[in-house]
């Protein structure tokens, strides 16, 4: 069964699809952010490359999979045969596998952190929840290869992500000067409840976000169980 | 073995109306009619992936609302687009697909794609247009289904292969127990092979009745255009003049009744086509 979920995970990258996302000019901006950001960070962060890769390898394979693994099977997929309740549990399984999978990998690099570096619970637990947001990432508009467009109240659902991506690499920043005590939370108590504010502010600006876009995934996912999205 | 009772699709600004045909099984059954007609919407809905605002559709006697499974299971396709993953190998896309099917037989898939001319160990996305849809064909013969419904598949095929195309089909429908659509702007072939024919024209169904009817029910006379005006207007689709001559489609009844200076003969699809096509213009 797990083999089965690892192999259709791996069949069904489209790496066809960074083709399109090439050409699609907001999401080359994002890209090209994302370049920008880890290059930065690396030449700022050099010396802490465990840290950086613990950090960004989970959150750039979560993104980019849900750049490149559209939820929506493919059309030969709504030829085979199955049934509607089939077609729904392989729709969910699959983005339910994908989300566990990329969590693992997101436990994993933080687990590296926590063991071999110094990093509170505070920044553990921001970093896994945008890496979360992140994870649950739906593509809008896959129907079809070609109808890769992506209008400007559909940005608005990428949003969470793109701030997750942000927030994460701040948390990166953070964790990496931990190591060089900057901002040393050991002992320091002020400073622990500076971060604890900071981690509240964020997590009550990605909950209400991450409560939308809850909906809009339900939505695509049910969307996805029919060739003709939400036909019933 | 299809039944289309008064199917209707509207999809943003086109709208299929009314679709109303039974093909038997053994047929090989021709869909055609001009670019956005409604072929491959008319496909899409008995495949079941868009569902009929209004009628129904019943394929050897299932519907989809409640046999879907049943239904796909029964159905080979290919459309003119890549269904299979570009990635993967045509044998890892045969496994990977043919195992939702309950008669795939892969070591059929190999001997097809060995008598296409095939590498199994190739990726689909390497193939040429015309190799991916032989590739498309080879899976959808070897889960054994009882209808074929094949969307523009002859169009890039080379003549030599064309003709064992036909030929395959031909056997495949031998025993009368199975049928094929085929969805093509080729219509030469169809001529020679199909038993049925479904003429769309912007949404409309314009005919769709065996070939014996479509051959019985109209002719093609050519001549002076007085003598073809001599008949009776309602009889005359659309006629054509020029400088030597007038060329018109006409319905045909029993008694025949041309002047005998006029030379009358059956249609070619293509002829039937083209002077439905003129008569809305």
């Amino acid at each position: 069964m797990f083999r089965k979920y690892i192999r259709d995970y791996m069949d069904t990258y489209r790496l066809y699809y960074m083709k399109q996302l090439w050409g699609d000019k907001e999401k080359r901006e994002l890209l090209f952010f994302l370049m920008f950001l880890s290059i930065l960070l690396m030449l700022d962060l050099k010396g802490k490359g465990i840290i950086v890769l613990a950090i960004f390898v989970p959150m750039f394979l979560s993104f980019f999979s849900g750049l490149l693994r559209p939820i929506r099977p493919g059309k030969m997929m709504y030829l085979c045969p199955m049934d509607r309740k089939e077609r729904r549990s392989y729709i969910y399984g699959d983005y339910y596998f994908r989300i566990s999978l990329h969590m693992l990998f997101a436990v994993l690099g933080i687990g590296v952190i926590v063991l071999f570096f110094r990093c509170d619970m505070l920044s553990v637990l921001e970093i896994l929840l945008n890496d979360f947001m992140i994870t649950i990432y739906i593509m809008p508009e896959q129907k079809a290869i070609n109808q890769w467009k992506i209008s400007k109240e559909e940005q608005m659902k990428i949003f969470p992500q793109e701030m997750a991506i942000i927030l994460n690499s701040i948390q990166a920043v953070f964790v990496v000067k931990e190591q060089g005590a900057v901002f040393s939370s050991n002992g320091d108590g002020h400073h622990l409840i500076g971060k604890g504010i900071i981690l509240l502010v964020f997590f009550l600006i990605e909950l209400p976000l991450y409560l939308k876009y809850r909906k809009y995934v339900k939505k695509e996912l049910e969307d996805a169980v029919f060739f003709e999205g939400g036909a019933k | 073995m299809i039944e289309v009772k008064g199917v209707s699709k509207k999809l943003g600004g086109f709208y299929l109306r009314n679709c109303t045909f039974t093909i038997p099984a053994g047929y090989i059954c021709g869909l055609v009619g001009p670019n956005g007609a409604g072929k491959t919407t008319l496909l899409h809905l008995l495949l079941g992936l868009y569902q009929a605002d209004e009628g129904t559709i019943a394929i050897d006697g299932m519907v989809y609302s409640s046999q879907e499974k049943q239904i796909h299971d029964e159905i080979g396709t290919v459309l003119g687009e890549d269904l299979f993953e570009p990635f993967l190998t045509l044998e890892q896309n045969g496994d990977y697909y043919g195992k939702y099917y309950s008669c795939y037989n892969r070591e059929q898939m190999e001997e097809y794609l060995k008598v296409f001319g095939l590498e199994k160990k190739r990726k689909f996305g390497m193939l040429s247009k015309g190799e991916k849809v032989k590739c498309l064909f080879a899976f959808a013969l070897s889960h054994a289904p009882k209808l074929l419904i094949l969307d523009e598949a002859t169009g890039s095929f080379d003549p030599d292969f064309r003709s064992r195309f036909f030929e395959i089909l031909k056997e495949y429908i031998a025993d009368g127990t199975k049928s094929v659509i085929l969805a093509t702007h080729l219509t030469e072939d169809l001529d020679r092979i199909a038993d049925y024919l479904i003429y769309l024209e912007e949404g409309n169904q314009i005919f769709a009745e065996d070939m014996e009817t479509f051959r019985s029910r109209y002719r093609i006379v050519a001549g002076e255009s007085y003598k073809i005006k001599l008949l009776p207007k309602e009889r005359i689709v659309h006629m054509e003049e020029n400088n030597y001559g007038a060329k018109a489609l006409v319905i045909h009844n029993r008694q025949g009744n041309y002047d005998s200076a006029l030379q009358v003969a059956s249609p070619s699809i293509e002829e039937f086509m083209y002077f439905f096509s003129k008569r809305r213009k």
